[in-house]
């Protein structure tokens, strides 16, 4: 058993240590907008914050966690985030699956990166989309970076 | 939630619990002119609620082509809705929603407008008119002096209006109009331009619900326990170990394995881990699947037919054969070219899933799937039940690309429930598969091979064109006992360019792996073995491949078009002053009604290959959403790319490798160079937007490498050339 904050509410894990956090969160809390896609850490469509870090939820054994770890998922990103803001006025998504992990990796990516190039966008992305938006994923990222700038 | 399928009455007006009175079903297209299937209720696609707000339900399936929004504006635009009170749901099953060009309620074939849009625009159009005689009505005005604009009828004259709201239910008591008029291009609000997505809200919020993310009361989950192998029967051992493991209720035996059903699914995959499955006979590998297929290359009595372009009988194979044997005779030069494509897998990102639930002599479907006919009747054999007794529910969808149109993981979850314990009886079963049984249980993208032989004139013109094709039959894989067709994914299409004598032919090799529809179809190989072709002949006679490939396209004015707009783009005109290593290349692309062409900019050094830049040319007549079209050739492309570079799927005893997602030839973000894609407009039918980008990227590229002095390449992927492929 294990307590941690998801979303910055207290939740109470009571499932084996080897269970991924990834479904941890989908079949036990119940929140499905982090993605399975491969389950080996390969396509980042499961990306949560963990303690402010981007993560790939099926890789992360609930054992592993310590108490009153911070998880952030795409379901408590702010409803007018500037990513997922730019996001929408980029209608950036085909089929939409890959891209929760997307905005989750991007928020992450933008913290660290407050005024990326293009070139460390290509680098600094590394969630798979297999729609192949990925020249609307970096427009956005520039976008949302732009606003963010003027939050400063 | 999406938006599911409710019967409704045929009849004009209904109640809907708490809602009053509706405009909801409209009767048969068929007696309102044109287009349109006997007794289609088109009412089924809309209602007009009381308060004017207007739901659409699109019959198709929403995988990421956008059909979703594109759909529901054909009718809003016939309506003049207000697009701001327009909800769009997802259907299911339903009788009446046939797709007129494919016979059943299936998507596929990048159909859904080129099929839909009549009965769509006919049904806004015949609400509209029904609410412009009900103002009429109340006003005692004529209806030709009365006009719609966002959900309000307009008389000018007396400036006054109603909202739709305001005529429903008095229009809904009206009789239905025989003819409507539909709108001219001209008069289009919505069509034709870019606004926001409705879907895209809920997808960046993580609150779109997929297939994988059903909910439901007293819900269990399933994991699969599957053998490696991809075909050939099987014993499975280890079901008393897993019905063993804490928190396991049942293991029930199902099509192709043993489903593990829990309470949540990684206590079920743990315990499906502990089936194991010994295969029954020897299971081919794939030395044994090439020279199956290189020996049909080779027998020229091998079963098979000759083809003509669409429309023309088919020819007999011995005088088709005989008419390009003269021709090839008197030709000056002969080329001759083998080429091959390998098996690729479709890797949609969520993965395979269905939830199923059986009560009281009901089965509920939860499905993300291409193919909702094909899977309701399925149940319905499956459960014994009529098909009236099926519901059949989709779900938006993690990518498609042909891959659900099967139902083999719909079978699955189906004799889950019906599989279930006495005590389980009843609950909802949401059973998922796992990333490596994603991989092993595709139906895969037939591998084929072709053999070209074209002969030249005097001139340098092409006078005659042979081409044979071998691979497994799609059209078989999919219904038995069906005959080989021109859409089938073993046969070579319709030659674009102007050949005198052409004859093409197929034989179809009979091996046991799965296959079935891949993005694009029979375009992606056979457009590879044409382009490459293109720029062998071109090179063959001296010729620019841009001019030699124009030269024979002097009767089509829109794939010169599509061309010449490309090479604009690439600066075709100074690629010869582009630096040592660089080499540009392009194809030819079209397909579903549509005119593409693809372009490529490559750099070789040392053994490594750059891939500098791609462009994309469309024309699919009006673009609807001009926006969406031009993503969904640039999405097209990137999935093009990623099987040309490292596509391949090879077996081994049966069982298919890779299955990492990161090397099945799925393009990398980093993998991806600038692609720009340009629309241009040669005509007015709306042709299709989501496949007809994929095919070009491989020829263009081979085309590309080959004019950066690097190898001939006749084999996909590019990277089995020696090429290491550099991001």
């Amino acid at each position: 058993m294990i307590e941690i904050l998801v979303n910055g509410e207290r939740r109470v894990l009571e499932v084996a240590d080897d269970m991924p956090l990834l479904w941890a969160l989908r079949d036990v809390l119940g929140m499905t907008g982090t993605k399975f896609g491969c389950g080996q850490g390969q396509c980042g469509a499961c990306t949560v914050h963990l303690d402010g870090e981007a993560v790939r939820s099926c890789t992360v054994e609930v054992g592993s966690l310590s108490s009153g770890a911070e998880v952030l998922t795409i379901e408590g990103l702010p409803e007018d985030h500037a990513v997922i803001q730019a996001w929408e006025a980029g209608n950036v998504p085909q089929c939409g699956y890959c891209q929760p992990g997307q905005i989750m990796a991007a928020t992450a990516f933008l913290k660290a990166n407050p005024a990326p190039t293009p070139e460390q966008i290509r680098e600094g992305m590394m969630n798979y989309c297999r729609c192949g938006t990925y020249g609307q994923i970096a427009e956005a990222i520039a976008r949302a970076a732009e606003t963010l700038k003027h939050w400063d | 939630m999406p938006v599911a399928y409710e019967p409704v009455s045929r009849r004009g007006v209904f109640k809907i619990a708490g809602l009053g009175l509706c405009l909801a079903a409209l009767p048969s297209a068929a007696r309102a002119g044109e287009a349109g299937g006997e007794g289609e209720a088109f009412g089924i696609y809309m209602r007009l609620m009381p308060d004017g707000a207007v739901q659409v339900l699109t019959p198709n399936a929403e995988m990421g082509q956008g059909t979703y929004d594109a759909l529901a504006k054909l009718v809003a635009e016939e309506l003049d809705a207000d697009w701001a009170r327009v909800s769009i749901g997802l259907s299911g099953f339903h009788p009446g929603m046939v797709n007129p060009r494919l016979g059943q309620q299936v998507t596929g074939n990048s159909e859904a407008v080129r099929g839909y849009s009549t009965i769509l625009r006919r049904a806004g159009a015949t609400a509209r008119a029904m609410l412009v005689q009900a103002a009429s009505l109340r006003w005692g005005v004529p209806t030709a002096r009365l006009r719609t604009e966002a959900g309000h009828v307009l008389n000018d004259m007396a400036e006054a209006r109603f909202s739709y709201a305001e005529l429903v239910s008095d229009a809904a008591l009206l009789p239905v109009p025989e003819v409507v008029p539909l709108k001219d291009e001209a008069d289009f609000r919505l069509l034709g331009r870019d606004l926001p997505r409705k879907e895209v809200p809920d997808k960046v919020r993580g609150r779109a619900i997929y297939g994988i993310d059903i909910k439901l009361p007293d819900m269990l989950v399933a994991a699969m326990a599957m053998p490696a192998a991809a075909w050939g029967g099987f014993r499975a051992m280890g079901m008393e170990a897993a019905l063993a493991v804490p928190g396991v209720q049942a293991v029930v035996p199902v099509r192709g394995g043993q489903a593990v059903v829990a309470g949540d699914w990684w206590t079920a995959q743990k315990a499906a881990a502990l089936i194991s499955f010994e295969a029954e006979g020897e299971l081919l590998s794939q030395a044994a699947l090439d020279a199956a297929m290189a020996a049909a290359l080779d027998d020229d009595d091998a079963p098979g037919a000759a083809f003509a372009p669409y429309g023309t009988p088919l020819p007999v194979r011995d005088e088709s054969r005989a008419l390009v044997a003269d021709a090839m005779a008197g030709a000056v030069k002969r080329v001759r070219m083998d080429a091959d494509v390998p098996y690729l897998a479709h890797a949609t990102l969520e993965p395979m899933n269905c939830t199923a639930q059986l009560t009281d002599g009901a089965l509920t479907v939860w499905a993300p799937n291409q193919s909702p006919e094909d899977s309701a009747k399925l149940a319905a054999k499956l459960t014994g039940l009529p098909l009236d007794r099926i519901d059949f529910r989709r779900t938006f969808m993690g990518g498609g690309f042909g891959r659900r149109w099967n139902n083999d993981y719909v079978q699955q979850a189906v004799e889950t429930v019906m599989g279930l314990p006495p005590t389980l009886q009843g609950r909802p079963v949401k059973l998922v598969w796992s990333r490596t049984q994603d991989g092993q249980h595709d139906f895969y993208r037939s591998a084929s091979r072709a053999r070209t032989e074209v002969g030249l004139d005097a001139g340098g013109r092409i006078c005659a064109w042979r081409t044979k094709v071998v691979g497994q039959s799609l059209m078989l894989a999919w219904r038995e006992g069906a005959t080989p067709q021109m859409r089938d994914g073993s046969l070579i299409k319709e030659l674009p360019y102007g050949v005198p004598v052409v004859h093409l032919e197929t034989a179809p090799v009979s091996l046991p792996v799965p296959v079935g529809f891949w993005r694009s179809v029979a375009h992606m190989p056979n457009i590879f073995f044409q382009e490459i072709m293109m720029d062998a002949l071109a090179a063959e006679v001296g010729a620019d491949p841009l001019d030699f490939r124009l030269a024979h396209l002097a009767e089509d004015p829109r794939s010169r078009a599509v061309l010449e707009t490309l090479a604009g783009m690439m600066g075709w005109a100074g690629r010869g002053r582009a630096p040592k290593g660089v080499g540009h290349g392009l194809a030819l692309s079209n397909g579903y009604g549509s005119w593409c062409a693809v372009g490529a900019r490559v750099k070789l050094a040392e053994g490594q290959l750059i891939v500098e830049r791609l462009w994309g040319v469309m024309d699919c007549g009006l673009a609807l959403e001009p926006e969406n079209v031009r993503r969904q050739v640039e999405g097209a492309m990137v999935f093009g790319l990623g099987a040309a570079l490292d596509g391949r799927v090879s077996f081994e005893d049966g069982v298919a490798s890779p299955l990492g997602l990161t090397d099945i030839g799925m393009s990398s973000p980093a993998g991806v160079p600038p692609i720009e894609v340009k629309l241009i407009r040669g005509g007015d039918a709306v042709g299709g937007a989501g496949e007809v980008g994929v095919p070009g990227v491989a020829p263009a590229l081979c085309n590309a490498i080959l004019a950066a002095g690097g190898p001939a390449i006749r084999s996909l992927p590019i990277s089995a050339a020696g090429l290491t492929v550099v991001v």
